[in-house]
C-alpha cells in the first residue's frame, strides 16, 4: 500500500485536509501545534488503496527539534509527498517546499487557504508555479472541501521535481519564484486584522482578555445550567426517574435493586447505577462538557488563543515559562488528557513539567467544575468562587517555588501569530461531537463504573473497614469525616465522581471547600495519570503525583487551620 | 539607525541587519522568516518586561524580550 505523507508548516491545514480525505475525525484548531502526534488513516480511489499520514507541522527539515526529526524520518518511508502550505505566505512556505523537492519522492503542491489570496489582496499564477517547480499545484480551501477531489485523483500525477537550486542562494531564489508568480495588490486593512491588532496591544489587549473570559465563563454557565435546570433535570424527574422505579423496584434479590437504584431515594446520595449513575454524567457533566467545548472550540478556531499567550507571557515569566505554556493550561479547564499531550508544544523537560504540574492544580476539569458548581451552588456562588479563588493561588505559589527548585533559564517565546479566521459552523460542530463522543465513551463508561463500587464497598461494609484503618490523618489535619477516605481511594477513578460522593456527607461550607479543594488537587485521575507516564516516563510521573498530592494535603490542612482559628 | 527590537519604536518600519547569536539561533529565527535583510513592521511593543510583536512578510510573530534585544534593525 501506496504512504501519503500530508506534510508542510504549522496551521497551514493539514489535519483539516486529513479528515476530508480519510473520513478520520481529529480535532483542528487555528493556531501552531495542533498536531502533536502524527495520526495514520486510509483513502480509497478507484481500486487503489492508501495509507495517509498527517505529520506534525514543520517550518523546516534542519532535525532541530524533535518534531522536525519525526518529520525526517516519516519521509524516507514515504511514496508521496503532498506539500500543503499557507498561499497567503508563500514565501515562508516554500522554504520548507524547497527542502522538500531534493528528496526525489514523487510530489504534490496544495495551496491552501486559496480563498484567504482574494481578501487579502494576492493573486498566485499557479500555472507558473507548476511550470517552475515541476510538480502539480492544487488550490483548496479545506475547510469547505473546495479543491480536496482533486488532490485525489491528482495522486497518481505526482511528480519527482528535477528543480535544483543553490542552497546558499536559497532565499533569493524563493524570492524570484515569487516575484514571477504572485501578485500583490494595495488593500485596506481588513476588520479582522484591526481587531487582532486591538487584541495584542496589551493597552487594549488586556481589558479584552478579561472581557473574553468574562464573556465565556457567563456564555459557560448559561448554556450549561440552562440545559440541567430546563431540559434535562425535568426529564429526568420526570420521566426517566418514575420509569426505573416502577421496573426495577420489586427485583428480587433486593442486593440487585439497590445496587441499581441505591439505598436513600435521593439521586444525588443513592449512589445507584441506574439513578446517580445517570444523573451525574449525563445530567450535570455533560451540558457543561457541551457549553465549554463549545466556547473553547470557536476561540480556537478564531485564532485567539496565541494572542492570549502572548498577554501571558509576562506573567508566565515569573512561573520559569513562557505564555505558550497557556494554551495547555487552557485546555485543561476541559480535560487533563488533550492538554497534558499538547505540552510536546513546548521545548524543554523542565517546561514540561513545570506546566503539567499547572495543567493538574491551577483549575479543576470540566466535569469536576461542573460538579462543584452542582452541589456547591447549597452553600452559595461566594463558597464557589472562593473554592476557584484558592486553587489558583495554591498554583501560582506551587509553580513559583517549582521555578526555583528546578533550575534552568526561563525559555522565550518565539512564535507565530496566525490571523483571526471567522470560524466555520460546520467544523466547529464536528469539533464539539468529536469531543463529546470522546466523553461519552471513555468518561462516562468510569463514572458509571466508580459509582456502581462505592455502591458495593457500601453494600458490604469495605467503606467502614478502610476508614477505620487509614482514616485518622483525614479527620485530624483536613477535619473532614472520616468516610472521606472511600471519596479519597475511589475519586482516583475519576473527579467528578470524587465531588459527587461528598453529597451525602452533609458537609458544613468551610468543610466543602476544604474537601472540594483537596479533591480538586490531591491526585491526577487515572486517565491522566496514564497519559503522564506516557508522556514523562514513570519516575517524572509518580515525581508529579507525589507532589501534587503533597500540595494538596498542606493545603487541605492549613486551610482547615484557618478555618478553625478564624 | 541602528536599534534592537527591542527598542524600536511601534509601528516603525525597519530593515534586519545584524542577529546575535549562534548558528541555532539564527536558523530558530529563520523559521519564521526572520533573517538578514527582512523588512519588518513593529506591531507592539513590551509591556512589563512581555514580547514584543513584529510582521516580517506575511507572517506576525511574537518574540521574547531576550531574543528581541539580540536583533538589530536598522530604521529607513
Amino acid at each position: 500500500m501506496k504512504k501519503i505523507l500530508l506534510i508542510g508548516n504549522p496551521n497551514v491545514g493539514k489535519s483539516a485536509i486529513f479528515s476530508h480525505l480519510t473520513g478520520i475525525d481529529i480535532i483542528t484548531a487555528n493556531y501552531p501545534g495542533t498536531t502533536v502526534e502524527f495520526t495514520r488513516g486510509y483513502l480509497k480511489s478507484g481500486d487503489e488503496k492508501y495509507e495517509v499520514i498527517d505529520v506534525p507541522g514543520n517550518y523546516t527539515l534542519d532535525a532541530a527539534s524533535k518534531a522536525e526529526e519525526v518529520a525526517i524520518d516519516l519521509i524516507k518511508k514515504g511514496d508521496i509527498l503532498v506539500n500543503v502550505i499557507d498561499s497567503t505566505n508563500l514565501e515562508r512556505n516554500l522554504n520548507l517546499t524547497l527542502q522538500l523537492l531534493p528528496k526525489k519522492i514523487p510530489m504534490l503542491l496544495v495551496l491552501n487557504f486559496w480563498d484567504e489570496t482574494k481578501h487579502t489582496g494576492i493573486s498566485i499564477d499557479k500555472k507558473k508555479l507548476e511550470e517552475i517547480l515541476g510538480v502539480p499545484v492544487i488550490p483548496t480551501c479545506a475547510v469547505t472541501g473546495e479543491g480536496l477531489r482533486q488532490i485525489v485523483s491528482n495522486l497518481n500525477n505526482a511528480k519527482i521535481s528535477n528543480f535544483s537550486y543553490d542552497q546558499n542562494e536559497k532565499w533569493y531564489v524563493i524570492g524570484n519564484i515569487i516575484e514571477s508568480v504572485q501578485k500583490v495588490f494595495h488593500r485596506h486593512h481588513t476588520f479582522l486584522e484591526g481587531l487582532s491588532d486591538i487584541t495584542i496591544k496589551p493597552l487594549t489587549g488586556i481589558p479584552a482578555a478579561i472581557i473574553i473570559l468574562a464573556v465565556t465563563f457567563f456564555i459557560v454557565r448559561f448554556i450549561g445550567e440552562g440545559l440541567i435546570n430546563y431540559v434535562l433535570d425535568p426529564l429526568f424527574n420526570n420521566f426517566y426517574y418514575p420509569a426505573i422505579i416502577s421496573v426495577i423496584k420489586n427485583i428480587k434479590p433486593e442486593f440487585f435493586s439497590e445496587l441499581l437504584l441505591g439505598v436513600t431515594p435521593e439521586v444525588m446520595k443513592s449512589f445507584g447505577v441506574l439513578t446517580t449513575g445517570i444523573y451525574v454524567p449525563f445530567v450535570v457533566v455533560l451540558p457543561y462538557i457541551f457549553s465549554f467545548y463549545i466556547v473553547l472550540g470557536f476561540l480556537e478556531d478564531f485564532g485567539y488563543l496565541p494572542r492570549l499567550a502572548v498577554l501571558l507571557d509576562n506573567i508566565f515569566h515569573h512561573l520559569g515559562l513562557h505564555g505558550y505554556s497557556a494554551i495547555p493550561i487552557i485546555l485543561g479547564l476541559g480535560c487533563k488528557v488533550p492538554a497534558i499531550l499538547s505540552t510536546r508544544i513546548l521545548e524543554s523537560k523542565r517546561e514540561k513539567i513545570i506546566t503539567t504540574v499547572l495543567i493538574l492544580i491551577s483549575a479543576p476539569c470540566m466535569p469536576q467544575t461542573a460538579m462543584i458548581l452542582s452541589l456547591g451552588i447549597a452553600y452559595g456562588m461566594k463558597v464557589v468562587t472562593l473554592i476557584f479563588f484558592i486553587i489558583i493561588l495554591i498554583a501560582a505559589i506551587t509553580s513559583f517555588l517549582f521555578n526555583k527548585i528546578m533550575k534552568g533559564e526561563a525559555p522565550e517565546l518565539f512564535t507565530e501569530i496566525p490571523p483571526y479566521r471567522i470560524p466555520s459552523f460546520s467544523v466547529l460542530l464536528k469539533k464539539l461531537w468529536i469531543r463529546l463522543k470522546v466523553f461519552s465513551k471513555e468518561a462516562v463508561p468510569l463514572i458509571i463504573f466508580g459509582i456502581l463500587l462505592i455502591n458495593i464497598f457500601d453494600i458490604l461494609h469495605i467503606t467502614n473497614f478502610l476508614t477505620g484503618k487509614i482514616g485518622k490523618p483525614f479527620v485530624y489535619f483536613l477535619g473532614l469525616p472520616k468516610e472521606i477516605v472511600s471519596v479519597i481511594i475511589l475519586g482516583f477513578l475519576r473527579k467528578d465522581v470524587s465531588i459527587a460522593m461528598l453529597a451525602p456527607f452533609a458537609l458544613s461550607a468551610k468543610q466543602f471547600i476544604v474537601a472540594s479543594v483537596f479533591m480538586v488537587l490531591y491526585l491526577p485521575c487515572i486517565a491522566s495519570f496514564f497519559i503522564l507516564i506516557k508522556e514523562m516516563g514513570l519516575k517524572s510521573a509518580l515525581m508529579i503525583a507525589f507532589t501534587v498530592f503533597t500540595v494538596a494535603f498542606f493545603s487541605g490542612a492549613l486551610l482547615n487551620f484557618i478555618f478553625t482559628v478564624f | 539607525m541602528l536599534t534592537s527590537l527591542l527598542n524600536l519604536e511601534r509601528n516603525n518600519f525597519a530593515k534586519v541587519v545584524k542577529i546575535e547569536g549562534g548558528a541555532g539561533f539564527q536558523k530558530k529565527l529563520e523559521s519564521l522568516g526572520l533573517r538578514l535583510g527582512v523588512k519588518i513592521k513593529k506591531l507592539s511593543s513590551s509591556v512589563f518586561g512581555g514580547p514584543v510583536v513584529i510582521r516580517a512578510g506575511r507572517t506576525n510573530i511574537a518574540i521574547g524580550k531576550g531574543i528581541a534585544s539580540k536583533i538589530f534593525v536598522e530604521i529607513k
